[in-house]
Order: structure tokens, then C-alpha cells, then sequence
């Protein structure tokens, strides 16, 4: 019998409950505290972590209920053990061992960017190996380099800076446009000419020192001089300029990067994850360029690309597949948990 | 009545299974920072003693107390709620304070002030029959209202403001909440018919301000789930944003 595995996510301000039974997916609830970081324009870590701690039980009892379980039908249970806010972790964390205490089942504390790569098995089946994953969100810019054993993952780079999500919310405030930003700057350029400004590709000149990391906040700054300047003189900013052509740039610099990963690595083949994985532009650049390079791109469903619970169920079900020991009952949250691990307290 | 308590509102950890007035197994864990690591070991250890089909409510510490350490013991009561499929009540953890202390002997008023960080203290206050006349709130001991400061303080609180506070009980047992006190002011309050007021306003999300929700709660002892967060979130964006 293949396990079913439950998969709880509370890194950042979704609360996500996921349901699968191996690569198949029985449930995927969400519950985000977006709306209500909305007027502070980013995400406030204890206005996320409360919301947690409300939404939790709601979200796992619509997850049995849309996957047809009982909880006692789960046989383990995973969890974002990082990286992420600490207090948003926390609630997971403690979640996660009260129901492997209560269920009599193992817990594994489990890598969140893993998770962002992984969860392209729920929709496209078994990955191939290697993949290189590009991570895009709010809360992180990574490229990975995961291979078949059992979720074995290598960072490869990482922004330096500025998230690329993050840097879409920066320069939508800039342009008096809605957080978050990364949406609201999609529609804005669909009416914008991506090449009317030429917006810098942050360490383009630094291939040798940074091959595949990110750095956007020099595209923030310059951004913000742009506007300024027009602002000064008395002219109107064109909005959907300014915006497609930050897009234009943002996507030029992930996209570059992942190709030049791939060839690096010999990877035929790519996952595009993280919620910024929605930005229009950013699929249709990475669609056309992994296909010039040979390259197969897979992209999740926008459901399966913002952090959710079925992607550290996914995790989960590929560690408890290959016989991969739990993590026992006192692994801790870490913020800023390392890319390679793969198990929290598992290995010891 | 058999109840699985839970409270990490404090340095301490604790966990317990009571039956009535008897503990039948409390373990507990000193350390302000490693909540999320020792409830799993905690938990495993009174799980052992638990049998689903006899209890009858989970109890959950809801503080008032600092924040992260807090939602770990009450997360976890939740989950176990949805597990067993057994109501999660909460109890004040002053409370269970306040109670320890009369079973030393405490007959006359009494204030528990435990550590609120910032130079504060969480504090509540209680007649001598001990129902509790005012709190739970937060603020600097030295502003704690001079008309409902009782004559006998305790708790880790009390000890570090004795100075603001006047006479203080210092007792190792009476320095942090404890769960197998909250089982037993549940288990009293469900043997007598209480049931949780959910509509005891104002625990929404985003909490309130120390005042109001000390108002609410007057007289109400058993209470939602809820954290009693007596402060606004502080509104720090994630990542520092520039
Ligand atoms: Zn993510």
C-alpha cells in the first residue's frame, strides 16, 4: 500500500494543508493572510504567525474532507521545517508533532525549497534526474540542483539581496501599484513596451564570480531614480512601461541564469516554481529560451507554485518511499534551514 | 472528567494528564526558547498514559504570555482536538498560577505577575474566595492600580518587580504556570456544567488592548482556544524592506 502523507505548510502567510498518496494528489487547502498584509504593503511576521494558529485546524479538516480521509487514514505526516519566518514555522512545527504524537505516525521536518520542485511529481510525474529547479517568490530567488536520490539537493545559487517577488513589491509601491506587487505589475505591463527602458541586470558583468546567483536591489534603486527624475521635471510616468520593462529585466536575469545552469550541470531538464512562477512573462521567456537550449521545462499549475501544503506532502511521500528515517519528536523551526538538508533531525 | 492540559506560555513547558483532581503524569521542561523542540518529547511521554476513548477535553494555556512559545502549546492542543475528535477548551494560564498558590495555603487576595518582556509584566489579580477581580493584563509592574493590588504576589513575574509589587510568595512551584493546574480548574469548571463562551470577545485574531479584554473576561474562566495576545502585532515587515 503507498502511504498517504500529510504535508503542512506555514512558512510565510499561506496555511497550507496538503494530502497525497505518493505522486497522487488527494487535497491542497490554502488559507492566506495576504489580504491582511496587504496595507502594510509586505508581510508582518506576527500578523502571519496569528493567522496561522487560527487557520490550521479549518484548513486540515477541509483537507480530509476534499481528499474523502479521516486523519487516522494518515500514515506520516511532513512539515516546512524552513526555511521561512520563525513564528510562522513554529505553529507548522508544533502542529506536525501533536498529530504524529496523537495519530502514532512518524513526522519529517522537511525543506521548503525542496518542496517548490518536488510538487511538479503531483502533476507531471517522476522527475527526471537531474532537475534544476528556479525558485521565485516573495521570500526566496534559488536555483537547485536536485537529483533522484531521494530529494538530494545542491544550491547552486541564490539572490544576493532582494527576493525577486520582493523586488516586484518594491517597485510597485514605486508606482503606487497594489501589493503584492508581482500581480499587479503583470497587468500593468500588458500595456507597456518591455523595451522602452533599459533597467540594469544586476551582476550581468560577474558571471565568473556569481554564475548563477541574483541580485535586484540595484533594480529597485534604479527604478526608483527613474521615477524621481520624471516625477521632478513635472512629466507623467508611464506606469505600464515602467513596469514591463522591470518585468522585461527581471525575467531576462532568472531566465539566463537557469539556462546557464543547466548547460553547466548537463540538466536536460527544469522546474519553474515559487508564486512569482505565475509572472506571464517570466514562463513565456523561460518557455522559449529552455527550448532553444534543449532544454524541457515543467511548470506547475499556479495552485502547486505558491507555497502549499501538497508540495511538503510530496516531499514527505518521496522520503517515506525510499525508507528515509523521520525526524523524532524534537527537531526545531529554522529560518534560515541550509538547502541541503533534506531531513531535519533525521540522520543523526 | 479526564483531561490532557497543555501550557508553554512560560519558560516552562508542561504537559499533564489528569484525572479529576489526581495528576496521573505531568512532565514539564525549563527553557524560554526551545518550546517548538521539547512539546514533541512531552507530549510522547503523556501520550503513553492517554486513552482517546476516555477523555474528555483537551486544555490549552492561552496566557497571557510571549507570543512564539505561546501558539506552540496551543497549536499543538488543536491538533490534538482534531485528532481524538475531543473539545479544546483554554484556560487563562494565571489561572492555573493563582490556584497552585491557594493550595499552598494562599487565603487572602492574590496577584500572579509573570514576565511580559519590555520591561512588563502579564499580571492578574484575585479575591480571597480566588476568583480572579481584574486581568489578565500587561504593563510595567509599577503601574499595576494601587485599588486592586493585593496584599500577596507570585509567579517568576513577581519575584523579578518585588521591589514595585510588595510582598511576594517565592515558590519553585508557583513561579510559571503548570498544566496539570489548568487540567484541574477545567476539569472543576466542566464537572459544574461550564461550557466555552465563544463569543467571549474581544480574542479575535489580531488581539486587543490589555483593558478590554481584562473587561471581557471578567468572571469567565473556561475560554476559547484563543491566544490572550493583550498587544497589537507590531508591525514589522518580513525582509527589512527598504
Ligand atoms: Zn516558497
Amino acid at each position: 500500500m503507498t502511504a498517504v502523507v500529510l504535508g503542512i505548510e506555514t512558512s510565510c502567510d499561506e496555511t497550507g494543508i496538503g494530502i497525497v498518496r505518493g505522486r497522487e494528489l488527494l487535497a491542497n487547502e490554502i488559507a492566506s493572510s495576504v489580504d491582511e498584509h496587504a496595507r502594510f504593503g509586505g508581510v508582518v511576521p506576527e500578523v502571519a504567525s496569528r493567522a496561522h494558529l487560527e487557520a490550521m485546524v479549518p484548513a486540515l479538516e477541509r483537507a480530509c474532507a476534499s481528499a474523502g480521509l479521516r486523519l487516522s487514514d494518515v500514515d506520516a505526516i511532513a512539515v516546512t521545517a524552513g526555511p521561512g519566518l520563525v513564528g510562522s514555522l513554529i505553529v507548522g512545527v508544533a502542529a506536525a508533532k501533536a498529530l504524529g504524537v496523537g495519530l502514532g505516525v512518524p513526522v519529517y521536518g522537511v525543506n521548503h525549497l525542496t518542496g517548490h520542485v518536488v510538487v511538479d511529481e503531483l502533476q507531471h510525474g517522476p522527475l527526471a534526474d537531474p532537475t534544476i529547479g528556479l525558485l521565485v517568490s516573495g521570500g526566496h530567488s534559488s536555483l537547485l540542483l536536485v537529483s533522484d536520490d531521494t530529494s538530494s539537493v545542491t544550491a547552486l545559487g541564490q539572490t544576493l539581496d532582494d527576493a525577486a517577488g520582493e523586488a516586484f513589491d518594491k517597485v510597485a509601491r514605486l508606482l503606487g501599484l497594489p501589493f503584492p506587487g508581482g500581480p499587479a505589475i503583470d497587468a500593468a505591463a500588458r500595456d507597456g513596451d518591455p523595451t522602452a527602458i533599459a533597467f540594469p541586470r544586476g551582476l550581468a558583468g560577474e558571471r565568473d564570480r556569481y554564475p548563477y546567483d541574483f541580485s535586484f536591489s540595484g533594480l529597485k534603486t534604479a527604478v526608483a531614480r527613474w521615477v524621481t527624475a520624471r516625477q521632478r521635471s513635472g512629466e507623467t510616468v508611464p506606469v505600464a512601461d515602467v513596469a514591463a520593462s522591470v518585468q522585461e529585466a527581471i525575467a531576462d536575469v532568472l531566465t539566463d541564469r537557469l539556462v546557464a545552469a543547466c548547460r553547466d550541470t548537463g540538466a536536460g531538464h527544469a522546474v519553474l516554481g515559487g508564486g512569482v512562477a505565475a509572472n506571464s512573462r517570466l514562463r513565456a521567456m523561460a518557455a522559449a529560451r529552455c527550448e532553444r537550449a534543449g532544454i524541457e521545462l515543467r511548470v506547475p499549475r499556479p495552485g502547486l507554485c505558491t507555497d502549499n501544503g501538497a508540495m511538503v506532502a510530496a516531499v514527505g511521500a518521496r522520503l517515506v518511499a525510499a525508507g528515509v528515517p523521520a525526524s523524532g519528536l524534537d527537531f526545531p523551526a529554522t529560518s534560515t534551514l541550509a538547502v541541503g538538508t533534506r531531513v531535519v533531525g533525521g540522520e543523526r | 472528567m479526564t483531561l490532557l492540559a497543555i501550557d508553554t506560555s512560560s519558560a516552562l513547558s508542561s504537559v499533564a494528564l489528569v484525572d479529576g483532581e489526581d495528576v496521573v503524569v505531568e512532565r514539564t521542561h525549563h527553557d524560554p526558547r526551545r518550546h517548538v523542540e521539547e512539546i514533541g518529547p512531552l507530549l510522547d511521554e503523556v501520550r503513553a498514559r492517554v486513552d482517546p476513548a476516555t477523555l474528555d477535553a483537551v486544555v490549552c494555556g492561552v496566557g497571557p504570555g510571549p507570543y512564539t512559545g505561546l501558539r506552540v502549546g496551543i497549536a499543538a492542543g488543536l491538533a490534538l482536538g482534531a485528532v481524538w475528535d475531543v473539545p479544546v477548551v483554554g484556560v487563562c494560564s494565571l489561572d492555573a498560577v493563582a490556584a497552585c498558590a491557594r493550595s499552598l495555603g494562599v487565603d487572602t487576595a492574590l496577584g500572579v505577575a509573570l514576565d511580559a518582556r519590555r520591561r512588563e509584566v502579564y499580571w492578574s489579580a484575585y479575591d480571597a474566595a480566588g476568583t480572579r477581580v481584574e486581568g489578565p493584563r500587561v504593563g510595567p509592574a509599577a503601574a499595576v492600580d494601587g485599588a486592586v493590588r493585593p496584599g500577596t504576589w507570585v509567579g517568576a513575574g513577581a519575584v523579578a518587580y518585588a521591589a514595585e509589587l510588595g510582598r511576594v510568595l517565592d515558590e519553585e512551584v508557583t513561579a510559571y504556570p503548570r498544566a496539570a493546574w489548568l487540567a484541574r480548574i477545567a476539569a472543576r469548571e466542566l464537572a459544574s456544567g461550564a461550557r466555552v463562551d465563544v463569543d467571549a470577545a474581544p480574542l479575535d485574531a489580531h488581539g486587543t488592548d490589555s483593558g478590554a479584554t481584562a473587561a471581557a473576561l471578567r468572571g469567565r474562566v473556561l475560554l476559547p482556544p484563543r491566544p490572550l495576545y493583550l498587544r497589537r502585532p507590531d508591525v514589522t515587515i518580513a525582509g527589512g524592506a527598504s
